[in-house]
């Protein structure tokens, strides 16, 4: 069975239990820390994906490293990825629940990229318009990218919304050669 | 030498950019998890249709070919060494489809409508998908034109007609080749104004080139050009060193340049040569993209393969134009076995097959037909009347000799009328011999054969038949002209017709020089 169904599963289970309890909102504030600690040490990430680590020696790290941290659910949570030798899968299944959060919050995040720092105002401006396209709460992330020269991207999910000027002269690039092969 | 102005240079540039528009680009991207042996997985594309092309980085492009849940495996119609994991593809929202035309006549074009032949770019304005459905019943009509190959044993006794699906199947090196290269050689009449005139429709070509060296290519295009015949006929190549993704879709590609003929209302021919490396291919591919073996590791949908592509080859009624496309596929067998896996799918498919034998080959019997079981399942409603006459009684005394061959080496021992029939049959079997790249037109080739199985070759030596024939032909040519156009045009052979053959060819007989 892929990654992509056992993570779906484990996180729609926790999503669910959740949802019951009406402890959505702190799940999904345990689960983002879960999901950043992971991300940011790869150590840890190893030590999960190890085989020569027992599930109750794994199941103690997770407890110490998050005891206090997050939900009693959370908690529960773990212990349960743990003892189920899927502490391998823990990475993948929190991005899983996060983006099935998303889904179910009618969310979508947003990296938007532009060439020079961009001023509130044109923020409120973009975003206000990719609500207006998507129908969907906007969460963004900005990055400056020089190499796009000028104007922006925003990419959400898999489409990207491309108004750079590095793109626009690649289109003309290619119009360009196209005449030159068409003008035979 | 000419000077360029600069402000020519700029009133073209500002020409060309003046169509430009400055508006923003919306696409839809994914991102290389893997890449390898010619397939890429991508993370992501989740809006991708089946078979759709998306772009890769360096120009490279690739079909969509497997929908997982998290996952889509593409294949890539060129190098895989370009592309690196984490790289950035975008849809193109196109399904797999070519540029079409009459542009593409004499033209030598990748499986992807590129030209390779060096004579410039082709501009064309309409698209049509590789993969298309065929027609319904009721779009079509039977078949009752005949397609001339040139070939007098084919033309006789395993006839084709425009619409029709003939499969070439034989061991390597047998002539299968030649045989569709003639073909093709002899529709070369059917574009000129004499056809017009005596309502025959020209015939368009497209030659299909899969897994074949370069160097093979070659040698049939400039056999083409040197005989006339690549003005109209377009040559798609995907030879063995392009990836295995372009061998599997060229011969889609070439029905698809052959259907745009037959949607408007004109004939065309596709010779798929051969479909044996495009199931290889496709092999190669699906096993690649971990889809579960069959027999002799073939994917499952093998037939289907060849299925669907043959499916397109039909005569179309006359609402929709009357046009037609004739498919001539060629399958390699080994050692002969035709009841292998992929030759007895696509011999299920086709509507006859022309077997080609080695030892018949080797014999110098060439074209290396084996008569006896090769068939065309339209027969003889796909030959003009006077050559159904004349081919009835060929048929009939070939099988005879074949029943009686095998006792052929007791000589004289033998009763009258076997070593007669034995005898007439030898001639027969020598007169259908004929040369590569001299296809003969139907006329010629219902006198010829009238000539031989009314008994005027019983006393002229087997050596001697060809050289009878060429010098009957020509004799006719010189003394009785009209003969050949009255066969040509009326397409019968009226009792004046009949009477008139046979007295030139006493006449000539009496004249012929044995050696």
């Amino acid at each position: 069975m892929s990654e992509f169904v056992i993570s779906t599963r484990y996180a729609n289970a926790l999503l669910q239990t959740a949802e019951e309890n009406n402890s959505f909102e702190e799940a999904l504030k345990s689960i983002e820390l879960v999901y950043n600690t992971l991300a940011s040490s790869d150590e840890l990430k190893s030590i999960l994906n190890s085989y020569l680590i027992s599930t109750s020696k794994k199941e103690n790290i997770l407890e110490a490293i998050f005891f206090g941290k997050v939900s009693s659910e959370v908690k529960n949570f773990l212990k349960l990825i743990a003892i189920r030798g899927r502490a391998n899968l823990l990475f993948e299944i929190c991005e899983r629940f996060i983006q099935l959060s998303d889904e179910k919050l009618n969310r979508i995040k947003v990296q938007i990229s532009s060439a020079v720092e961009l001023s509130e105002n044109q923020k409120e401006d973009i975003v206000k318009k990719l609500e207006k396209i998507t129908n969907k709460k906007i969460v963004a992330s900005y990055k400056v990218d020089k190499s796009i020269i000028g104007g922006f991207t925003a990419r959400y999910k898999d489409t990207v919304i491309d108004a750079s000027v590095k793109h626009q002269l690649e289109l003309l690039k290619k119009k360009l050669f196209e005449e030159k092969y068409l003008s035979n | 030498m000419a000077e360029v102005k600069p402000d020519e240079v700029s009133a073209i540039l500002r020409k060309q950019l003046a169509g430009f528009e400055n508006k923003i680009d919306v696409y839809d991207v994914g991102t290389v998890l893997s890449v390898g042996d010619g397939i890429a997985q991508v993370y992501g594309l989740s809006q991708v249709m089946a078979s759709e092309l998306v772009e890769f980085p360096n120009n490279i492009i690739g079909m969509v070919l497997n929908l997982d849940e998290d996952s889509v495996g593409c294949v890539l119609f060129g190098d895989s060494s370009l592309i690196k994991e984490g790289d950035t593809v975008k849809r193109t929202k196109r399904v797999a489809s070519i540029p079409v035309g009459e542009q593409f006549l004499g033209r030598v074009v990748t499986p992807l409508g590129i030209p390779v032949d060096g004579k410039g770019a082709i501009q064309s304005s309409q698209y049509l998908p590789i993969e298309r459905k065929a027609l319904g019943v009721v779009a079509r009509q039977p078949v009752t034109e005949p397609l001339q190959t040139g070939i007098t044993a084919v033309d006789a006794m395993i006839p084709i007609g425009r619409g029709q699906r003939e499969l070439i199947i034989g061991d390597r090196q047998t002539g299968k080749t030649a045989v569709a290269v003639d073909t093709i050689i002899n529709q070369k009449y059917t574009h000129s104004e004499e056809a017009k005139a005596e309502g025959i429709e020209p015939v368009y070509c497209v030659y299909v080139a899969v897994g074949q060296k370069n160097s093979t290519v070659v040698q049939v295009v400039s056999k083409l050009e040197e005989h006339g015949a690549l003005d109209y006929t377009t040559v798609v190549v995907a030879a063995a060193s392009d990836p295995a993704p372009l061998q599997y879709i060229a011969p889609y590609a070439g029905a698809t340049f052959a259907e745009y003929f037959r949607d408007n209302g004109k004939h065309a021919l596709v010779v798929y040569d051969d479909l044996s490396k495009q199931a290889v291919a496709y092999r190669e591919l699906s096993l690649l993209l971990r889809r579960p073996p069959g027999r002799e590791a073939y994917p499952g949908d093998i037939f289907y393969l060849h299925s669907r592509l043959l499916e397109r080859a039909s005569k179309l009624s006359d609402d929709l134009g009357g046009g037609s496309l004739t498919a001539l596929p060629i399958i390699e067998t080994q050692q002969g076995d035709v009841s292998a896996y992929i030759p007895t799918n696509v011999i299920s498919i086709t509507d006859g097959q022309i077997y080609l034998e080695p030892d018949l080959f080797n014999a110098g019997v060439r074209p290396a037909i084996n008569v006896g079981i090769s068939v065309s399942r339209v027969g003889g409603n796909a030959q003009i009347k006077a050559m159904k006459k004349v081919a009835g009684s060929l048929k009939l005394d070939l099988a005879q000799y074949r029943e009686l061959a095998a006792f052929a080496k007791f000589g004289s021992d033998l009763d009258q009328a076997t070593q007669k029939t034995l005898a007439k049959g030898e001639r027969l079997v020598e007169l259908l011999k004929q040369g590569q790249y001299a296809p003969v037109p139907v006329e010629r080739q219902v006198v010829a054969i009238f000539a031989a199985t009314k008994g005027f070759m019983e006393n002229i030596n087997v050596k001697d038949i060809k050289r009878f024939e060429k010098e009957l032909l020509e004799y006719i040519d010189l003394s009785k002209p009209e003969l050949f156009d009255t066969i040509r045009k009326e397409k019968v052979l009226s009792d004046e017709t009949i009477e008139a053959i046979n007295s030139i060819v006493s006449e000539f007989q009496n004249k012929f020089k044995k050696s």
